[in-house]
């Protein structure tokens, strides 16, 4: 066994490559363990690789606020195969984002965001709990609004682990819808296909996905909604009004397959420049000022950790030790 | 005029402040009076007129001392600056000459966020007063953080966009102060709270650093977040590019009375389970109901000022009200066992935006409130409520008038806990308060508490302590019902044990972005329990 290893105790293990994984199964492990490596100057991400494997316990279920604890390690579509047998779903996420882990989810470049109708974004918790660079835990409330200082699960959320590394957290559901329609739209441009869109999440519609082509001189959109079967028809309504103001209307075409590709974080105008040049989207996570598309567009990357904006790069001074390994 | 005179007519509502009440400027701030006025191109005063105006904000103990005569901790000067450079100056001379330095808005928190509890300087940021033009195709605008709610509110509206943001002290606060505190408007449930706003923020940080945060996307964790709400402890704000919306095109209202307010919560739980966004939810507690939320028509009765009052408007009639107000809320468990007669619960809902998707919102929360027993009161409810939305909270002056205290406490909790959120606060606060309750800012997974307390005391010491008795009551039965420790106010002096207590280990996490934002602790010292 390797001395880091050694050193780590039952919680690490060698790995196959040379490396040493750490497989911490609570949060006191996890911060005895960084403790450990802070002593023998050795740092998570670089001597040692976090494992969230035994962080995988999943609690009741609140009803009445669709909510549960879930461990850090659970990945979400098994999450979401749970929650059916209770009624409930993680909702619309993107598929890249349905094979992260909860943890990875949070802390990776999706930032934990989730969008709901109205278009805002918001946290897919609401309590967290992580535990921070000098082996302390930070438990947020989990009160769906504060006003009670700064939030601090910034220091977690699209942090990629480098200032706290979440081991839980109360993850927030929707029913599972009772009805999943697609509806399709021909629209004369890609700014008009913009405009109605956006329209339409600024006033309550709240599409699971869209497929969008531009083809011949039009964009043709299919959208796939869910909910109460209420909400689905008053959506469906809503789409058709604002498409039609747009220039649009409902059209026959069938789906064309997707295209499989990288998974950004792109604008709106981002998207109709992409649209505008010829290429075919899918979007997920529609919001009023970003979306995820996947196809040849411009933004963040969602499938690897970037370069950190250099504001976000003047918290690393949290973790002075750099135990949980500095910028990424 | 001379100073003490105008001491005394700026108090004269209350009761003179005394002459001599405030201390004079402390030493080390008045040598830096040279540098801070290089700093602001001479903008800086040390008169105590200003130094009495920025003493307090509009926390209710400041109230209750002004009307013992008592003065808040001043602040030893007061800057204006005007430009972020000038800001930046003013921290630098405020690290080096170890100044406390407290951002200011308007004045309208209720916490005590702007209090100067360690003298030094007061940094009223009114001078970033520019409203840009609305970006229409991204549907944002760039604003100063001193532009006053209504003014911006306004001069949107004018050309079709709104912000949606509408607390009730729209009049009376700055953008500064609403993303300093994390402030909520009367329509978030629609439109969001203020940091669902915010896109982009401009600030100095206490080291003297001027930053701009970046929009999404982007990688790495989110600067913002950890700004926003930090109320003058780790930044002054001087901007910010917020989201806005056009103008509504339709507005539907729709009343119901409920049975209890159990079946209020569930109403408004299942609306938003529909998916719905009533821009507007309000649901009154019983008592709240019954006599506070009632009224049918719109009243606009114009208050009459004090100088063309009446003898007995002046003098008898809030005598008399003193009297009977003061022997009531003197026993205010009584009168809170007496208000558990009333059972019924009423609910306002407003629908607003696209006309036809605002109708067919409203049809089927309308579907699903009376699937829930409750009675349908039609629009007038809702109407009437949006005529007077701004009147209730300017009424607390004359409670205080009236020698008693009044304030108001607002809190969120997961569905799962509210109603025993409310059943628990509503006991711990009732020994020491007369005490109602609404509930609004509904989300999918919880809501927040409004809770209003009014009581009395047999002397000024008395009420005093009884309002201090009430907060760590109120505060101390929310957290431990599962409720945290604001939902919009925000934190100031008033709540900042209770924050630290509720943030447990959390707590250096806190102070960790202090030392690093602000390493000689100049800003706001004291707030949010950060100490200097
Ligand atoms: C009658 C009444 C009704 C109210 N209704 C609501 C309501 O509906 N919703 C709601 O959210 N609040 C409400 N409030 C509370 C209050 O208006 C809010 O807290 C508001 O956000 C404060 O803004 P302000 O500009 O007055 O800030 P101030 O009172 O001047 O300051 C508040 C805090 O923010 C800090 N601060 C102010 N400006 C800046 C800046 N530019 N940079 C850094 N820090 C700054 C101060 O240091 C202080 O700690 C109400 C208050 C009153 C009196």
């Amino acid at each position: 066994m390797s001395s880091l290893a050694d050193a780590l105790g039952p919680v690490a293990r060698d790995t196959a490559d040379g490396g040493v994984l750490l497989a911490p199964g609570d949060e006191r492990a996890l911060a005895n363990a960084l403790h450990v490596l802070a002593d023998q100057g050795a740092r998570l991400n670089r001597d040692a690789t976090l494992s969230r494997e035994r962080l995988t316990e999943v609690g009741p279920v609140e009803p009445r606020s669709m909510t549960l604890e879930v461990g850090a390690g659970v990945v979400l579509q098994r999450l979401d195969d749970r929650l059916r047998t209770f009624g409930l779903t993680v909702g619309p996420l993107s598929p890249s984002a349905m094979q992260l882990t909860l943890g990875d989810f949070l802390e990776g470049p999706f930032a934990g965001l989730r969008a709901i109708p109205g278009g805002r974004l918001e946290p897919l918790c609401t309590r967290l709990v992580a535990v921070l660079a000098d082996g302390r835990r930070l438990e947020t409330s989990e009160a769906p609004r504060s006003a009670a200082g700064p939030d601090l699960s910034a220091l977690v959320l699209g942090g990629h682990g480098r200032l706290g590394v979440v081991t839980r957290a109360r993850v927030r559901c929707f029913p599972l819808p009772e009805a999943d329609v697609r509806a399709t739209y021909s629209l004369p441009s890609p700014a008009a296909f913009v405009t109605a869109f956006t329209r339409a999440v600024a006033e309550g519609a709240w599409p699971w996905r869209v497929h969008v082509d531009p083809r011949s001189g039009r964009v043709v959109a299919e959208v796939r909604l869910a909910g109460s079967a209420g909400a689905v028809e008053r959506d469906r309504d809503l789409f058709g009004r604002c498409v039609d103001e747009a220039g649009g209307r409902p059209s026959g075409d069938a789906e064309r397959e997707g295209p499989v590709a990288v998974s950004h974080e792109s604008t709106w105008p981002a998207v109709q420049a992409s649209l505008e040049a010829g290429r075919a989207l899918q979007l997920f996570r529609l919001s009023l000022g970003t979306v995820v598309a996947r196809g040849d567009v411009d933004g963040l990357r969602l499938d690897e950790p970037t370069a950190w904006s250099s504001l976000g790069g003047r918290l690393l001074a949290l973790d002075p030790r750099g135990v949980l390994g500095g910028a990424p | 005029m001379s100073t003490d005179a105008r001491l005394s007519g700026l108090g004269s509502r209350w009761g003179a402040v005394p002459a001599g009440a405030l201390p004079p400027p402390r030493a080390k701030v008045l040598a830096a009076k040279g540098a801070l006025a290089e700093a602001v191109g001479g903008r800086v005063s040390f008169s105590d007129f200003d130094r009495l105006s920025y003493a307090r904000d509009l926390w209710p103990l400041a109230l209750l001392w002004i009307r013992q005569g008592k003065v808040p901790p001043p602040p030893d000067a007061i800057v204006w600056p005007g430009t972020e450079d000038e800001v930046a100056r003013v921290v630098r001379v405020a690290r080096d000459k170890r100044l406390a330095l407290i951002p200011y808005g308007a004045g309208s928190g209720v916490c005590g966020g702007a209090w100067a509890i360690h003298g030094g300087v007061t940094l009223d940021l009114k001078r970033f007063d520019s409203i840009g033009p609305v970006d229409e195709a991204r549907r944002c605008v760039d604003v100063g953080a001193g532009v006053m709610g209504e003014t911006l509110e306004r001069k949107l509206n004018f050309s079709g966009w709104t912000l949606g943001h509408f607390p009730s002290s729209i009049y009376c606060s700055s953008v500064g102060g609403w993303i300093a505190a994390r402030s909520a408007g009367q329509l978030s449930s629609r439109y969001g709270k203020i940091e669902d706003m915010v896109l982009s923020l401009r600030a100095v940080l206490g080291t003297g650093e001027q930053l701009i945060t970046p929009e999404r996307p982007f990688s790495g964790p989110d600067l913002a977040p950890l700004l926003i709400g930090s109320e003058g402890t780790l930044c002054a704000f001087t901007g910010a590019r917020l989201r806005v919306f056009p103008l509504p095109e339709g507005r539907v209202f729709h009343g119901f009375e409920f049975a209890s307010v159990e079946e209020g919560l569930e109403a408004i739980r299942l609306v938003f389970r529909e998916g719905l966004r009533p821009a507007v939810v309000r649901l009154y507690d019983p008592f709240d109901t019954a006599f506070v939320g009632k009224g049918g028509k719109a009243r606009h009765a114009p208050v009459t000022p004090p100088s063309l009052r009446s003898a007995m408007e002046r003098s008898f009639l809030p005598m008399m009200l003193r009297q009977v107000t003061k022997q009531t809320l003197g026993r205010p468990k009584v009168m809170n066992q007496l208000q558990r007669v009333f059972r019924k619960s009423r609910l306002i809902l407003m629908f607003e935006g696209e006309a036809k998707r605002a109708e067919a919102d409203d049809r089927a929360a309308t579907m699903l409130c009376r699937k829930l027993g409750g009675d349908d009161l039609g629009e007038a409810p809702g109407r009437a409520w949006l005529a007077r939305r701004y009147d209730v909270s300017y009424r607390m002056s004359r409670l205080i008038d009236a020698g008693t205290f009044a304030d108001t406490m607002e809190i969120a909790a997961p569905w799962e806990r509210v109603h025993e959120v409310y059943e628990r606060v509503h006991a711990a606060a009732s020994p020491y308060a007369f005490v109602l309750c609404h509930f609004s800012h509904a989300y999918a997974d919880g809501c927040s508490l409004y809770f209003s307390f009014v009581g009395s005391g047999g002397d000024e010491q008395e009420i005093e302590q009884r309002y201090h008795q009430l907060w760590r009551a109120a505060l101390a039965a929310a957290v431990s019902a599962g409720g945290n420790v604001s939902h919009h106010h925000g934190v100031g002096l008033l709540k900042a044990q209770a924050l630290q207590d509720a943030l447990g280990d959390g707590r250096h996490a806190l102070a960790a972005l202090k030392a690093l934002f602000d390493p000689d602790g100049v800003m706001n010292p004291g707030k949010l329990g950060l100490s200097s």
